[in-house]
């Protein structure tokens, strides 16, 4: 082979291995880039991820937050959140929109959405008034009853937001120095003796029959209550809730949904309430009896077939479901306090979350 | 002109070298988007496990190689049932004779197959705290927090009789089991 033969094969050779190591090149960028894109995926979605969990927390810290975040950088990217109110399958929520970007405005831009939608706290339909019956009812001795709506401490009165100090489907006396106020057409009324008629709603129909059950003082399936699931929520433990058929067992102070489920005709009678959620009394008869609980504090609304003599001061509301009470009309004689508040009610429903889908107190998650 | 014949035996040795390495490249490059391609798949689905399912159970059969679950998958209000499964016995009809085939079906359509030379696929079940879950009771189904998804793939295609092989694990903890 001459001289410029081999030269010529070379050169060849030297062409040839150039463009394999071009392959070579080309493979290996495409294995980063494959590696790269991947990577850029999981960044943009937990970049997501997190916007909606910044967002939850600001719900945490205020129920009423929907400002949502406008882009910002977030993490290596940058993330939107947007947050409304809606519903999902009939049940109310917060919708949570949160995007996440990688590499944002450049061709590589990757973009992934996490929607969540959150139990949106709210005032049970069927928790008319600050004290709510199906039964006569009376109030004696000092208690006092007022619709009016109060802070969550119940020292504070927000103007013109409350409800009727009592609604009941039979009739309403008051005596001794029994004192009941509340709200009417975003008018507050003092607590008086008597109390103003505008805040008392007595011997008032009931269209679809009055509710049966806890669940459908709280809406029933419409809103995400089908039967059985207050006592779910308290048997999962979720957020301190108790479910006992034996309330000796009970320490205060009650957090969550506490559900008693007392024998026919079965009575608790605790020293005294504390603590907040939603407290249960109730039995497939209607008729477990919360009876003379004593000068505590409850924060929330009390559901219970039967009460005697409530002394306790409760920042919220209460509901009764027996027709037929056991000892008469006398919802409390004593010094009593049932003190309609929106707040302490809505943060009794935050808490009351299905435990199956429990996460950070999420109804679903998309994503 | 020996030193020539020397050269050039050089040069069409390097030039076998770096032709191997280019295949082997390109097959790795094959093998690691087959992967992602599966695992992409996997994940997006099982993200969505339990999605719009009000029921505590939403995972309702399990097994190292098989899983069924169930979601809203389109979120158009239909709940699915979404299958998937492994046969590390079945052949897949490819040259590599170690792979096999991934089925993903939709409620009773027919399955979709990923044959992409996955070698292995193995799924394990938590609970909420870690512990390792076994069983198809309703009690344990329900309990079931993440899912670990491990998977092998290799080329479906020899170069130089080897396979280039890719691994990937990951443990899912799909939101809406919790």
């Amino acid at each position: 082979m001459s001289g410029r033969a081999i030269i010529i094969f070379i050169a060849g050779l030297i062409v040839i291995s150039g463009v394999v190591f071009h392959n070579i090149e080309a493979s290996s960028t495409l294995i980063t880039q494959n590696y790269y894109k991947y990577y850029v995926r999981q960044e943009a979605q937990d970049i997501a991820q997190t916007g909606a969990g910044m967002a939850l927390r600001q719900i945490g810290n205020d129920i009423n937050w929907r400002t949502g975040f406008p882009l910002m950088n977030l993490l290596s990217g940058k993330v939107q959140v947007t947050v409304s109110d809606s519903t999902f399958f009939g049940r109310k929520v917060i919708k949570i929109v949160s995007i996440g970007y990688q590499q944002y405005g450049t061709t590589l831009e990757r973009r992934d959405t996490c929607i969540t939608y959150q139990r949106r706290s709210f005032i049970p339909s069927f928790v008319i008034a600050s004290v709510t019956t199906n039964n006569p009812v009376a109030a004696n001795g000092s208690m006092t009853i007022d619709g009016r709506d109060h802070d969550s401490t119940g020292a504070t009165i927000i103007a013109g937001q409350g409800t009727w100090g009592v609604w009941s489907t039979k009739a309403w006396s008051q005596s001794g120095a029994a004192v009941v106020g509340g709200t009417a057409a975003g008018l507050d009324f003092l607590p008086t003796n008597p109390a103003n008629p505008l805040i008392i709603k007595q011997n008032q129909p009931f269209a679809g029959g009055y509710p049966g059950t806890p669940d459908s003082v709280m809406g029933a399936i419409g809103i995400g209550y089908p039967e059985g699931t207050l006592k779910a929520i308290a048997q999962s433990g979720i957020n301190g809730s108790r479910y006992t058929t034996n309330p000796a067992t009970l320490t205060m102070p009650l957090k969550g949904v506490t559900y008693i489920e007392l024998p026919s005709a079965g009575v608790w009678t605790p020293a005294a309430l504390s603590g907040s959620g939603i407290l249960v009394i109730h039995n497939s008869t209607k008729n477990a009896i919360l009876s003379n609980p004593g000068a505590g504090k409850f924060s929330g609304i009390v559901i219970s077939d039967d009460i005697i003599h409530l002394h306790d001061s409760i920042v919220g509301a209460v509901v009764s479901l027996t027709p037929a009470p056991s000892a008469g009309n006398v919802i409390g004689n004593g010094t009593g306090a049932v003190l309609y508040s929106k707040i302490a009610i809505k943060r009794a429903t935050e808490v009351a979350v299905m435990p199956t889908n429990g996460s950070q107190n999420a109804v679903a998650w998309r994503e | 002109m020996v030193i020539g014949g020397l050269l050039i035996i050089m040069m069409l040795n390097l030039n076998l070298n770096i032709s191997e390495s280019a295949a082997t490249q390109t097959f790795n490059n094959i093998t690691q988007q087959n992967l992602t391609t599966v695992s992409d798949i996997v994940e997006n689905d099982f993200r969505k496990m339990g999605y719009h399912i009000f029921d505590s159970v939403k995972v309702t059969y399990t097994d190292t190689s098989e899983i069924k679950f169930q979601t809203d998958l389109y979120s158009d209000s239909t709940i699915h049932v979404v299958r998937y499964y492994f046969n590390p016995t079945a052949v897949s009809g490819q040259e590599n004779t170690n792979t096999h085939v991934l089925y993903r079906q939709i409620d009773n359509t027919t399955s979709m197959p990923m044959n992409l030379g996955l070698t292995k696929f193995r799924l394990r079940y938590y609970d909420g705290a870690g512990n390792l879950l076994t069983g198809n009771s309703t009690a344990t189904l329900a309990k079931i927090r993440a899912i670990k998804v491990a998977m092998s793939i290799e080329s479906v295609s020899a170069w130089n009789k080897k396979y280039s092989g890719a691994y990937w694990e990951r443990t899912i903890k799909p939101k809406n089991l919790f």
